[in-house]
């Protein structure tokens, strides 16, 4: 059995997963294991590279990856939600190492991540921020005010990564793509399950402008 | 008298003492969202890679110090208070204590000081907002 699948079990207590959790699954395991510069020996290094998981809620694949890169201890999974538990339903990174933001209510990451991207270009470090949010997530406003920002002031180091597995209630097929596109992103468009396609993408980083990476995934191929 | 009654102005005062401490300590950065803009013309011109208006879009300005503040900057957030707070309350409560990182908030127009602007530009509660430390 793959080890992710061995950790998702610790939490889940069966072979079942809920979709919130498995959408996200195989982009964060590409992104950890052949993205990101950032390691447990890195977490507080100044130029690690920087991913927020903006979409807080159904972590149980980020805890799972945590683990299985070294940054947070097996034993944690097993008592995950408990009472003394470092790892509640939505992240908190005062309390789980590797964890950039707190998050849960949605709509933040993005803004965050512009902020963090400032931030970074403003102390001459060159350390990219990739910020995950949901396709149903983009529902909230305050999303669009980054979206609009970050080409405007070319930020290069800022990568998006929508996990559009067709959740929100009035979402238009191929609006996410075009949306970004027409703000001035460069943007990408892969199969969720295809992690070398899913490496090309988010190994990109734009020139004078952000990118964002819109993962299909289709939650009747993940329930399969 | 020209000069006295410009420092005795809050907001021109604030601007001349933004400029001076982000020359004093790199690790200070000013965001604010067009309101204000005319006082930090000196402070951007100087040190433009950490000022930034993000436009009118106020839930963004709070979030974006906050995101300055998690690579390690000390952000002065500014805009009219009822803008700063009352509009971005939860991006102020999830963006600072809950990350675990500081920053300036500066609201302009406190309580009624802007009387003759009505409601809109008011900032009646403000004054007694507190954010726990959780």
């Amino acid at each position: 059995v793959d080890n992710i699948q061995r950790l998702l079990t610790l939490m889940t207590g069966d072979e079942k997963h809920d979709p919130a959790s498995y959408s996200t699954l195989d982009v964060l395991r590409v992104l950890y294991e052949r993205v990101l510069d950032v390691s447990p020996e890195t977490v507080d290094d100044p130029r690690r590279d920087r991913f927020l998981l903006s979409k807080g809620h159904g972590p149980m694949a980020y805890y799972a990856v945590l683990c299985d890169r070294g940054f947070i201890p097996e034993s944690w999974l097993r008592e995950w939600g408990s009472f003394d538990s470092h790892l509640g339903y939505h992240p908190d990174r005062n309390l789980v190492p590797g964890v950039e933001i707190s998050s849960g209510s949605l709509g933040h990451g993005l803004p965050l991540g512009v902020g963090s991207a400032l931030g970074l270009r403003a102390q001459g470090i060159d350390s990219r921020v990739v910020v995950l949010v949901g396709d149903a997530e983009l529902d909230e406003g305050s999303n669009h005010e980054a979206l609009e920002l970050a080409p405007a002031l070319a930020l290069d180091r800022l990568t998006a990564v929508v996990v559009d597995n067709r959740s929100s209630s009035y979402a238009v097929p191929g609006r996410i793509a075009e949306r970004f596109s027409t703000e001035g992103w460069q943007v990408a468009t892969v199969d969720g399950r295809d992690h070398d396609a899913l490496e090309t993408a988010l190994s990109e980083r734009g020139v004078g402008v952000p990118n964002a990476v819109v993962v299909t995934v289709l939650d009747q191929e993940l329930a399969a | 008298m020209t000069t006295t009654t410009l420092v005795r102005d809050p907001r021109t005062q604030f601007g001349r003492t933004v400029a001076d401490l982000l020359g004093e300590d790199l690790s200070v950065a000013l965001v604010y969202a067009e309101i204000s803009a005319r006082f930090f013309t000196e402070a951007e011109r100087r040190f433009p890679e950490r000022v930034v208006n993000v436009g009118i879009r106020e839930q963004l300005m709070v979030n974006v110090g906050a995101g300055m503040a998690l690579t390690g900057l000390r952000p002065v957030v500014h805009s009219f208070g009822t803008f700063l707070v009352e509009r971005a309350f939860e991006q102020v409560k999830l963006g600072f204590p809950h990350q675990g990182v500081g920053g300036v908030l500066v609201g302009g127009g406190g309580s009624f000081d802007a009387s003759r602007s009505g409601r809109t530009h008011q900032a009646t509660w403000r004054s007694s907002t507190r954010f726990p430390t959780w």
